[in-house]
């Protein structure tokens, strides 16, 4: 059975990279591989002379920090994490191995072997990340101490899933195996807190970080506090001893831990299958609902007795844009949307008018976060093409035009933004009327708010339309849903959309910049007209240029087809 | 009426649909069959407007699908075998959704009957993703009919549903075309086929074999005479590249 396990496993991982490869042929693929993997020599492998050597676990960090975060992770297991998630299987998994004569072992060794591919490359990640390893014995040391240790942490995840199960399954007798070791946890929890708490004052009196580091290490490694986190001093000693003899006298008691864990969690007695199945069920129907609809949004639809009315008659598009606003009201993405600015007032309200200071922080926060949502909100506002071409062979049953599917998609995600900034600059201009004297006048300040709604329409309209184009125009550059997968050129495209992005939106912004510019020299003698109509001119050019791309990208809409965005 | 004129789909340098041509009249009701990969799908997905097909055309009524898309997919249905919804709508949104979509005035009056007809009334208010399988397909079917299409293009239909659920969607189908519309039926299932059906086309690797009705298809190949549906099937879309009668 091991046999055919590590067959399915090698040939699975073998198949992955040779699509991955096959995507290379791709010049854009290409190129994209070659920009990561230049990336990533730049910033993590090249040559680190007179360089500052950046994240290491080296010291006091590793040899105190990593062993109590390790304790931390491990205690947040079994206090609240390992949820049946932890035992779910793909569903080809499920109809093959679950109805094959394999044993309930079997099938949790299948789980454990599964996973290690995964923990290898991670090691392998975390070992540039941290700069370790200057050399090669050095750095293979690191990636077997990483892989210890994380497969140490992912075979307590796993058993503690069975355990719960267990208990589920075995009522009270299972309860009572549950609490014992929860009850250990506490106590370790609380014997390490009681041992910071004391040694408070001496890392309070440290004058430098690493002064406190080693306060913090001088306090864990005495007393009781010294034998809780032994274990996981074990698990991170690989990790901070130089290669050599002592390496391997450090990974004897990690390994000693790691195999002590895979016999608990083989022996573990647990209803597993059941479970398993209905963890990897639930697993299936997270990620298909955020392929068919969202990208990576999971929230849990909700408040679905309210609802948007929609007339029968009118433009059709406009059910389109319907629709994505159902799914911002429901998936709670639209209080999110609302609450930066509607905190924010309400801070202002309460502390704001009595004092200009915490005004003035308030209001620079508020302008702050609106224009950071201008680059940052698409990427987390994808009810757009961005989710909807997966389904392009839905979307283009439809009786619309692909102009207008276009304008209906990006109008989704640029107008709630839109309302989000307009709101948060509200509150900074109410901010900056309280904070300072020097404060343009109340005419100048209402001439923004009416001024800036057209503006932030056409600056959202054009970012957005800048993502789904790259989305329609280049599918294999962008996440569509749930879909990317990860690897070096994936990173390398990442950039190349970000630069490409960059450029599009700065040459959008040049015609209206210099209208606006314009306006603006012409009017400025009565500045608060200055402001509404150049703020207004630059919003109906930018505007004007969306409906110019959407035109463009509605002939390229027209043209693709589902199978060239894998839909 | 849907009328196809040498429809022709290539991917690079593979035919999956090769030089065929039928119409379908209002009231008609055309039954595509062939194996597995025989270009079904490929065919229907051209005649929706999904795909374009490399060459010929396919007119909706008086629309060309590639000329005028809006116009032809205004008057057609789409209902795939895989039911594609949205899982933050309700049963009734959708159909609300799919109403303004195609401009349907009168849609109030017409969500209730055809959740009426689809036993779906008391799920009227369950979203998408609380729907059993039979359920959302039944969902998708009355989404395609709500803006009563003239041309209704059918893969698989009964895929998902309950013996009870296929009675009612065939009489559904027979109902429509009885109303007028031209329906285009592809399935595996030839007791559907035989029985809905006023006429067949059967293609082989992307190719007509055969056209017309049983009755037709039999003249033609005398060989076929006395064969069960399932073996005329059988021998007509059987690799060999020659069909009994040829």
């Amino acid at each position: 059975m091991i046999a055919t396990f590590a067959y399915l496993i090698v040939t699975t991982a073998r198949n992955q990279v040779r699509a991955r490869v096959a995507r290379l042929r791709d010049p854009r693929y290409a190129v994209a591989m070659l920009l990561g993997l230049g990336y990533l020599w730049f910033l993590y492998i090249r040559p680190s002379t007179g360089r500052p050597s950046g994240l290491s676990l080296d010291g006091a960090v590793g040899g105190t920090l990593l062993p109590l975060g390790t304790l931390l992770l491990v205690a947040w297991t079994w206090l609240f994490g390992a949820d049946r998630g932890a035992l779910a299987f793909s569903q080809a998994e499920v109809t093959m191995l679950f109805t094959a004569p394999v044993t309930r072992r079997g099938l949790v060794l299948y789980k454990i072997a599964r996973t290690q591919l995964a923990i290898l490359t991670t090691s392998i990640v975390w070992t540039l990340v941290f700069r370790q390893g200057h050399t090669p014995a050095a750095a293979l040391t690191h990636i077997v101490g990483y892989w210890a240790l994380l497969s140490t942490l992912n075979l307590n995840r796993l058993g503690v899933a069975l355990v719960r199960t267990s208990a589920g399954a075995h009522g009270l007798r299972g309860i009572g195996r549950n609490w014992i070791p929860i009850a250990m946890v506490l106590a370790a929890l609380g014997i390490v807190t009681a041992a910071l708490m004391a040694g408070l004052p001496r890392m309070m009196a440290a004058e430098s970080p690493a002064q406190a580091m080693n306060a913090v290490a001088a306090t864990l490694s005495a007393g009781h506090s010294r034998w809780v986190l032994l274990p996981f001093r074990w698990l991170a000693a690989p990790l901070v001893t130089p290669p050599g003899l002592p390496w391997i006298a450090a990974m004897g008691p990690s390994l000693l831990l790691l195999l002590l864990m895979a016999t608990w969690v083989l022996r573990t007695d647990a209803a597993f299958e059941e479970a398993a199945v209905q963890a990897s069920a639930e697993r299936a129907q997270r990620v298909d609902a955020m392929g068919s609809r969202r990208g990576t949004v999971t929230a849990p639809v909700s408040g679905r007795s309210w609802s948007l009315p929609l007339a029968p008659t009118g433009a059709p598009a406009v059910a389109l844009l319907w629709k994505n606003a159902m799914w911002i009201v429901r998936t709670g993405q639209l209080w999110g949307l609302l609450a930066p600015p509607v905190i924010a007032a309400a801070c202002l309200a309460v502390a704001g008018s009595g004092s200009p200071r915490v005004a003035g922080v308030l209001g620079i926060g508020c302008a702050v976060l609106a224009i950071a949502m201008l680059l940052l909100g698409p990427t987390s506002v994808r009810n757009d093409l961005r989710s909807e071409l997966l389904h392009l062979s839905v979307l283009k049953t439809y009786p619309l035009r692909g102009r207008d599917v276009v304008m209906a998609e990006v109008g989704s995600g640029a107008l709630p933004l839109a309302g989000m900034q307009y709101l948060l600059l509200l509150v900074a201009l109410v901010a900056w009327g309280l904070a300072s004297d020097d404060a343009p006048d109340t005419m100048v300040r209402w001439a923004i708010a009416i001024g800036i709604p057209l503006l932030l329409v056409g600056l959202n309209g054009a970012v957005f339309m800048i993502h789904n184009g790259i989305a329609l125009l280049f599918p294999g550059w962008v996440r569509l849903g749930p879909t990317a997968g990860p690897g070096v050129e994936t990173l390398g495209l990442g950039m190349i959309t970000l630069f490409f992005s960059l450029v599009v939106f700065g040459a959008l912004l040049l015609g209206p910049g210099l209208g606006a510019a314009a306006v603006v020299a012409l009017l400025r003698e009565r500045l608060a007209l200055a402001v509404v109509l150049g703020a207004s001119t630059a919003g109906v050019l930018l505007l004007g240029e969306t409906l110019l791309c959407a035109r463009l990208l509605g002939r390229a809409l027209d043209r693709v087809e589902p199978m060239a965005v894998g839909s | 009426m849907i009328r196809v004129a040498g429809l022709t789909r290539q991917y690079g340098d593979f035919r999956a649909v090769d030089d065929i041509t039928f119409t379908v009249l209002p009231g008609e009701v055309l039954g595509l069959v062939g194996p597995n990969g025989a270009g079904k799908t490929t065919t229907l997905r051209c005649l929706a407007g999904i795909i374009a097909p490399s060459q010929g055309t396919v007119m909706v009524g008086e629309h060309d699908v590639q000329r005028d898309p809006v116009g032809a997919k205004r008057a057609l249905a789409f209902i795939p075998d895989e039911p594609h919804l949205f899982e933050h709508l309700t049963v009734e949104e959708h159909l609300r959704f799919i109403g303004r979509l195609y401009g349907v005035a009168d849609v109030d009056a017409r969500i209730a009957p055809l959740l009426e007809e689809f036993e779906l009334t008391a799920k009227r208010r369950a979203l998408s993703t609380e729907l059993s399988r039979g359920m959302k397909q039944k969902l998708a079917i009355a989404c395609g009919l709500l803006h009563d299409p003239s041309v209704l293009i059918l893969d698989e239909p009964l895929t998902g549903l309950d013996p009870g659920g296929m009675r009612k969607m065939r009489a559904t189908i027979a109902a429509r075309a009885r109303a007028g519309a031209a329906v285009i039926l592809s399935s595996h299932l030839l007791t559907l086929v035989e029985e809905l059906c006023s006429a067949l086309f059967v293609i082989r690797e992307g190719r007509c074999v055969a056209a017309g009705t049983i009755a037709e298809i039999v003249r033609t190949r005398p060989a076929l005479a006395g064969l069960s549906l399932e073996e005329q099937f059988m021998a007509l879309t059987a690799g060999d590249g020659a069909t009994p009668g040829e």
